[in-house]
Formats: C-alpha cells, sequence, structure tokens
C-alpha cells in the first residue's frame, strides 16, 4: 500500500508543475501590487502579455523539439533572420506581403530542415548542429545588411504586433491559440503519442513502428515556424530591422520550456506549464524594470530567482 | 584444508519487483572449486555480485576467515583478495591490453610517468604461467571472445586473490580452450585459491567441482560433497518440478496453415541460408549459444535488418520493403529481449505503452485518438493477461517485470498478429509470471497464432516448443521435434558437434 501511495504522489508531482508555478505567479503579482501600489491593473497584465508572447510561440517550438530529445538553440537567430529579410522584401508597402512572408515561410522551413538533416542523418549533437546553424544565419544576416540594417515593416506587420482585438492584444490571442492547438495535438492525436514515445525511448518507438526520423524531423521545423511567427509579432511590434532584436531568445525559450516542466531528456512535459514559464519570465522582468532596478541587476535577480525555482521544482520532485 | 574460508549468511536481495536472492547461506573452503548451479534466474549471478562489490545485500552478512565484511564496491573487492571474471566481457575496447589489466591501479614511475613497460612484464609473466599468448599493447577491440577473457583472467590473478569468481567461463571457448582452463582453475586449487565456478554445463561440473551449490528461484536448495556428486540428483534439484508442471500440455495442439515463410536468408557474415516455416498455432523454439545470428534472423524478418539475400513471407504474401510499420501491418509483432532498453517507454503508463504499436488501429483518418475504443481494448488486454496494476494509467515503471512483460505482449496483441516473435519471453521474472506467461502463449497457439520464440534458458526452450531450431555460426545446424529434443541434442549442436 505504502508502494501505491508513492505512484501516486510521483504521477500527481508532475502535473502539479503548472500548478506550482501558476501559485508563484499568483504570488509575484501579489509582490507587485505591494511593491508598486496602484501599478497592477488589466491593461499592465495584458502588456506583459503581449511582451511575453513572442517568448511565449518560440517556447512552444522549443518544447516540441525538447520533448522528443532535441534542443534548439538556433530559434534566436531565426527571428532575426526572419526581422531583417521580411523588412527588406516587404520595404514598407503591404502590395510586397505576400512575398515577404513567402520569404519569411521559407527560411523557416529551410532553418529546420537543414537543423533536422544536421541532427538526424549527420548524427550530429542537437547542441551543436543548432549552434551552427545560428552561427551561419547571424553571419547571412550581417552581410546581408552590411552591419546596418534599415527599413520598416508593411502596415499590416506593423498592425500584427500592435493591433487589438476586444482590448485584447493580437499576437497574446496568437500566441494562446497556436498553445491551445499544440495542447489538442498532444493530448488527442496519435502524432501526440508518438512525439512522446520518441522522445521517452526512441528504441521502444522505432520497434513500434513509428517513423522516428518523421517525428523528429517535424518537430525541428515546427520550432522553426513558431520562431518565424515570433519574428514577424516582434518586426510588427518594433517596426525596425535589427541585428541585436532578437535577443537572448535562444537561452530564454530553454529556461521557459524547463521551468514549465519540460525534462530536458525527453518524453516529459505539457503545453500550459510552457505558456505560464514565457509569462513567469515576462513578468519577472517587467516587475524588476518598475522597481526601477538597472539593467545588470535585472540579469542577476532573474538568474537568481529561476535558479530557486528550477530548485524548489526539483525538491518538490524528489520529495 | 577443510576450514570455511568465506561464508554468506542469510543473504537476501531484493529488485523492484522480484527477491533476486532469499536467505540464502553458504560457505566456501580454502583451496576448493566450488560449483553454483541453477537455471536462469536462479540468483548465482546475484549472488556473485554481492560478492563482487556490484551489490549490497539487503539482509544478511559476508564472512571472510570468521570476520564479517562489508565489500563496498568493486574496487574493494579487489583489493580484498577477490577477483571476478565475468561472464559478459568487462574490458573498455578502445584501451589496449595492459590499459585494461591495470585499469585504476597503474604502475607509477617518478614524476608521475606510467611504468608501461613493467605493466607489460607482469602481464607476459602470468600469460606464460597461464599459457596465454597475449600482446599486452594490443587493443582489446582485436581480440576474440576467448583472448577478451584470458584478458579478464589475467586482470584477476596479478590482483593475487584468495578466491575466484568464474562465472559462464567456457561459453566462449573452444574445446582445448576449456582445457587450458581447467589446467590453471586446478592450480589455482593448489595454490590454496578458493575459485567459485558458475556454469551450465553439467559435465563441466562433474569434472572439476569439490563442492557443489544449487538455488533455485533464489533460494538455496543445497550444496552437494564431492562424493554425492550425480548429474541427475543436480538437475532434479534445480529444476525442482517435473517440465510438465510448468509448461502447458500441448499434446492435443493442432497446427493449421503456414503462416511464415522464411527462405534462403541471407547476410554476409552473420546468417547463412536460412530456411524456416511456421505454422498457424505452433510454437518454433529458435535455441543456440548466444550470437549465433537466431536474434539477427528474427530482426530481418521484423523488417529491423536489411538482409541481401532470400526471402520472407507471411500467409503466402511476400514482405518487400516498408520496414518495422510494413512488418506490422502484415501481421508480424516482436516482442524484445531488452524489455526496459527498448521495450517499454517508461515515463508512460500501461495504457499509452500498451496502444503504442496499433496507434493506426486507434485513430479516425485525421489522426485524432479513440480514446474510448482504446481504453476498452487495453481493459481487455488487462483482464486477459491478467496484469496487475491499480488502474490502466499506472506508470509501467512501477510494475514489476512480470506485469511489465505483459504489457509488451498487451501491445503487440493490440496490432492483432498473425505471427508473434518473442525474445527470451520470460527474462527476469519470478516463476509465477513465467508459468501465467506460458499460459498464455499457449492459448494463443490456440487461437491461430503462430509463435516464433527466441530463449537462451534450454529448459524453456525444451518445455514449450513444438520444434525447436539450432543457431550455429548463422545457419540451422538442428532441427528437433518434440519427441525427439533432448538438452544433451540440442548442446551437441549448439556447439557445433555432428551427431554420430
Amino acid at each position: 500500500m505504502s508502494h501505491n501511495s508513492l505512484l501516486n504522489r510521483s504521477r500527481g508531482a508532475a502535473s502539479l508543475q503548472p500548478l506550482v508555478l501558476l501559485a508563484i505567479i499568483v504570488v509575484m503579482i501579489a509582490a507587485q501590487a505591494i511593491l508598486v501600489p496602484g501599478s497592477l491593473t488589466v491593461e499592465q497584465l495584458l502588456i506583459i502579455s503581449r511582451q511575453a508572447s513572442a517568448l511565449g510561440i518560440i517556447t512552444l517550438g522549443q518544447a516540441a523539439v525538447i520533448l522528443v530529445g532535441g534542443i534548439d538553440l538556433s530559434v534566436g537567430a531565426t527571428v532575426m533572420m526572419v526581422n531583417i529579410f521580411c523588412i527588406s522584401a516587404m520595404q514598407g508597402s503591404d502590395a510586397n506581403g505576400p512575398v515577404g512572408l513567402l520569404v519569411c515561410l521559407l527560411i523557416g522551413l529551410g532553418i529546420g530542415a537543414v537543423n533536422a538533416f544536421g541532427v538526424l542523418f549527420l548524427k550530429i549533437a542537437p547542441f551543436v548542429m543548432t549552434l551552427c546553424t545560428t552561427t551561419i544565419c547571424e553571419g547571412i544576416c550581417y552581410v546581408y545588411t552590411q552591419g546596418s540594417p534599415t527599413g520598416s515593416a508593411a502596415p499590416f506587420i506593423r498592425a500584427l504586433g500592435t493591433g487589438r482585438l476586444f482590448g485584447i492584444p493580437y499576437s497574446t490571442l496568437i500566441w494562446l491559440a497556436l498553445a491551445a492547438a499544440m495542447w489538442a495535438v498532444l493530448r488527442f492525436t496519435a502524432l501526440g503519442r508518438r512525439l512522446y514515445a520518441v522522445g521517452g525511448s526512441p528504441r521502444a518507438a522505432r520497434l513500434s513502428g513509428i517513423a522516428n526520423v518523421r517525428v523528429v524531423a517535424g518537430a525541428y521545423i515546427f520550432c522553426a515556424l513558431m520562431s518565424t511567427v515570433a519574428g514577424l509579432i516582434l518586426t510588427g511590434y518594433h517596426n525596425i530591422a535589427s541585428l541585436t532584436l532578437a535577443g537572448d531568445y535562444s537561452m530564454n525559450s530553454l529556461a521557459a520550456a524547463l521551468i514549465g516542466g519540460n525534462a530536458i531528456e525527453g518524453g516529459r512535459g505539457g503545453v500550459w506549464g510552457v505558456v505560464l514559464g514565457s509569462f513567469f519570465m515576462m513578468l519577472l522582468m517587467a516587475i524588476l524594470t518598475m522597481m526601477g532596478i538597472s539593467q545588470v541587476g535585472k540579469l542577476i535577480i532573474q538568474g537568481c530567482i529561476i535558479l530557486a525555482v528550477v530548485a524548489a521544482q526539483q525538491l518538490w520532485k524528489k520529495d | 584444508m577443510e576450514q570455511d574460508y568465506l561464508e554468506f549468511l542469510h543473504i537476501t536481495k531484493r529488485f523492484p519487483g522480484v527477491t533476486a536472492l532469499d536467505d540464502v547461506s553458504m560457505s566456501v573452503r580454502r583451496g576448493e572449486i566450488h560449483a553454483l548451479v541453477g537455471e536462469n534466474g536462479a540468483g548465482k549471478s546475484t549472488l556473485m555480485n554481492i560478492l563482487g562489490g556490484n551489490l549490497q545485500p539487503n539482509e544478511g552478512e559476508l564472512r571472510l576467515d570468521g570476520q564479517p565484511v562489508k565489500i563496498a564496491s568493486p574496487i574493494d573487492a579487489y583489493d580484498k583478495g577477490i577477483g571476478f571474471v565475468h561472464q559478459e566481457s568487462n574490458l573498455l575496447e578502445n584501451l589496449s591490453v595492459y590499459e585494461n589489466v591495470f585499469l585504476g591501479r597503474e604502475r607509477v614511475l617518478p614524476l608521475g610517468r606510467t611504468d608501461r613497460k613493467g605493466m607489460c612484464r607482469e602481464i607476459l609473466e602470468c600469460c606464460q604461467r597461464l599459457g596465454y599468448q597475449l600482446e599486452p599493447e594490443k587493443p582489446v577491440a582485436e581480440l576474440n571472445l576467448a583472448e577478451r577473457q584470458s584478458v579478464e583472467i589475467v586482470r584477476a590473478l596479478l590482483g593475487r586473490p584468495r578466491i575466484l569468481i568464474l562465472d559462464e567461463p567456457t561459453a566462449a571457448l573452444a574445446e582445448d580452450e576449456v582445457a587450458r582452463l581447467f589446467r590453471i582453475v586446478r592450480e589455482l586449487r593448489q595454490e590454496g585459491v578458493s575459485v567459485l565456478y558458475i556454469s551450465h554445463r553439467l559435465d563441466e561440473i562433474m569434472e572439476l567441482a569439490d563442492r557443489v551449490t544449487v538455488l533455485k528461484d533464489g533460494r538455496l536448495v543445497g550444496t552437494l560433497e564431492r562424493e554425492e556428486l550425480d548429474k541427475d540428483r543436480m538437475v532434479s534439484m534445480m529444476v525442482g518440478r517435473v517440465i510438465e508442471d510448468i509448461y502447458p500440455d500441448r499434446s492435443q495442439v493442432q497446427f493449421g496453415q503456414e503462416l511464415l515463410r522464411v527462405e534462403g536468408l541471407t547476410i554476409p557474415g552473420k546468417l547463412e541460408q536460412v530456411s524456416f516455416s511456421v505454422r498457424a498455432g505452433e510454437i518454433v523454439g529458435l535455441g543456440g549459444l548466444e550470437g549465433q545470428g537466431q536474434r539477427t534472423a528474427v530482426r530481418a524478418i521484423f523488417g529491423d535488418q536489411r538482409f541481401s539475400q532470400g526471402s520472407i513471407s507471411v500467409e503466402d504474401t511476400p514482405l518487400k520493403s516498408g520496414g518495422i510499420a510494413g512488418r506490422i501491418r502484415s501481421g508480424v509483432a516482436y516482442v524484445t529481449h531488452d524489455r526496459r532498453g527498448e521495450g517499454l517507454v517508461l515515463t508512460q503508463s500501461i495504457r499509452k505503452n500498451s496502444s503504442l504499436a496499433a496507434l493506426r488501429r486507434l485513430c479516425t483518418p485525421l489522426g485524432v485518438m479513440k480514446e474510448g475504443e482504446e481504453r476498452a481494448q487495453v481493459g481487455k488486454q488487462m483482464e486477459l493477461l491478467q496484469i496487475k496494476a491499480s488502474s490502466m494509467e499506472e506508470l509501467v515503471s512501477h510494475l514489476s517485470g512480470g506485469n511489465q512483460q505483459k504489457v509488451m505482449l498487451a501491445r503487440w496483441l493490440m496490432t492483432r498478429p498473425r505471427v508473434l516473435i518473442i525474445d527470451e519471453p520470460t527474462k527476469g521474472i519470478d516463476i509465477g509470471a513465467r508459468m501465467s506467461i506460458y499460459q498464455i502463449i499457449h492459448q494463443l497457439t490456440q487461437a491461430g497464432i503462430g509463435i516464433l520464440m527466441l530463449t537462451s534458458d534450454m529448459v524453456e526452450l525444451i518445455g514449450l516448443s513444438d520444434r525447436t531450431l539450432v543457431f550455429y555460426e548463422g545457419r540451422i545446424v538442428k532441427e528437433l521435434s518434440r519427441s525427439e529434443i533432448t538438452e544433451e541434442r540440442v548442446m551437441k549442436a549448439a556447439s557445433g558437434m555432428t551427431e554420430e
């Protein structure tokens, strides 16, 4: 019987992780209300959700790759490339929209396919492969822009980044819609089963007749496409072509996915934890900004708090 | 000479779901060859791994020379004078012979340089004494199995052991190599070394052993003195029951049409002209020593291994490309021998593991899982196979070995196979679960499924197979029907001997 209760607890821990994260977020919001009186409004939370949406969408892709036992460090470079080439192709005009979107789609498919090819056929470790893709993409961006990109986004892309529907930012809606779609796929479809199985035990999946290559390649391509969508949203929001806009998305998306309860070794994790993980990261930044802490100080505190959350989750799991 | 040098007192070792050793006590005298026998899974290796410091017992103690000792690790065992020659080579392939022999205890010169010459010299001296011809600087990757074993023996002996454990030492050896090993073992006895000798080969034991201890299902059956040694007596102690007791009675089984036909299957260097067939309701057993091509053959049948020549057909339909998924659609199923490594997805539930190979059957054309139907089918299999779990949502990693094996069977039965390949049907599971799996296999044949079984357990092979094919060096060298089969005939064929 003691054996049984142990089972229930360990099974519970995995599904509890997002709830623990949700509780932490609620505590943080309460702390914000106390530390910076009057700052807590619905509008402010919506703004944070908009700021979190790009990271959130990238993290969905990252989560899919982690789920099959991989890792994708090239998401930031994908965002950068989409930003530069989207603006370059559209030249600030809606008329060039279809061409620009096609270019972005090809960039996403291309990077995803190259990553998958390297990992699956050249058998390069995902960490190294996607790092190589990153360097190559960044190099292309520097050469193409000669170090000083110019131009602005087409109006419809601007609307994508800044517009709202019933007061809710488009980008937040896109984020949540994509999350819901991914959740449905993981929860209800055979493809979802295959993703978990390949991540949990690639050899068992293969011997059960699953085409591991297709599943893993699909995850990398999905991840690159999510980064493409995030790149478009960021381009619309900032309305500039920039070599620094992509920032730390690779590391932050990894952190958000792991905070959200996805196991780095693959095979375990869900969508809503990842969504909360991204929101948590952005909320933390926003609160630190509101408290008037310098950029450097923010990074230190951010690192410490992420460490504390992950450590707490580890302790909770082992309990 | 009659003094007990090593004593095991009330040793109990439990693994999740199975008790490997249950209150085992035995003693070994100075300068004796003490054989340890028992079926697969009887606990011999577990007991030796406790002595070798690889495992710690849950209860009980070890005594050396009357003093209680705790052996914390293999290094600790070596330092205490316990040498262990493992059944499967434990060497690092990309290091040379001398680097392996002195791994972790390199001879060091001043300034921290390793004393390569000194180490090689020691090895050569030892080899000379034993009659081995080893080149100390050769990489282990270039050695054959017998040479690798001699490296292990040299490594063990350079530690000047008081106790030497030999786990199935003759499995990979030719006849003259066996004779040399026996001579070495006898010399060690002369020098006062206690040799613990594990083997399945009773003839060897009759020839070599001073005393024999028999284990069965993790319990001590008894220790026989030299004058009491008798093959039949050992067998009955090992088996402890008449074979018919645990195996289903298959005398009344009727075979149907031919389901699987393999013709001229050839993979250069691995398989040569392998041909056989399996009929509906038949259990065909593949026997032989490890690595003689049996597993390669079934992997080829399952689409996991390319073959250059030959054909495989199921119900007269030739199987072409299409890999594993194609084979599953054609009605072939394969239960692997490596349940935890390549069978189960340990992070997932019984339900998700069970439906993994049948996802296509359980989803709509758009790929949405029909969960209601899935639950109904998994529930049916759990009932049929008597899988003991709190619910189908329980993680498979929490089940006992026997129940895990049943989940593997459930997965493959859900694909509605015509031919079921089972690789080591009862590896590492306790006797109760084994009997229940034999019963299940028997029932499946009554439902018209053809079974192809691989097993390294001789008693299982004889007890279950309607027809046995013995492999040797990639070929089928012997076919034995139920009425013809004996342990001796299988063993002879398996070691490449022809019958007079």
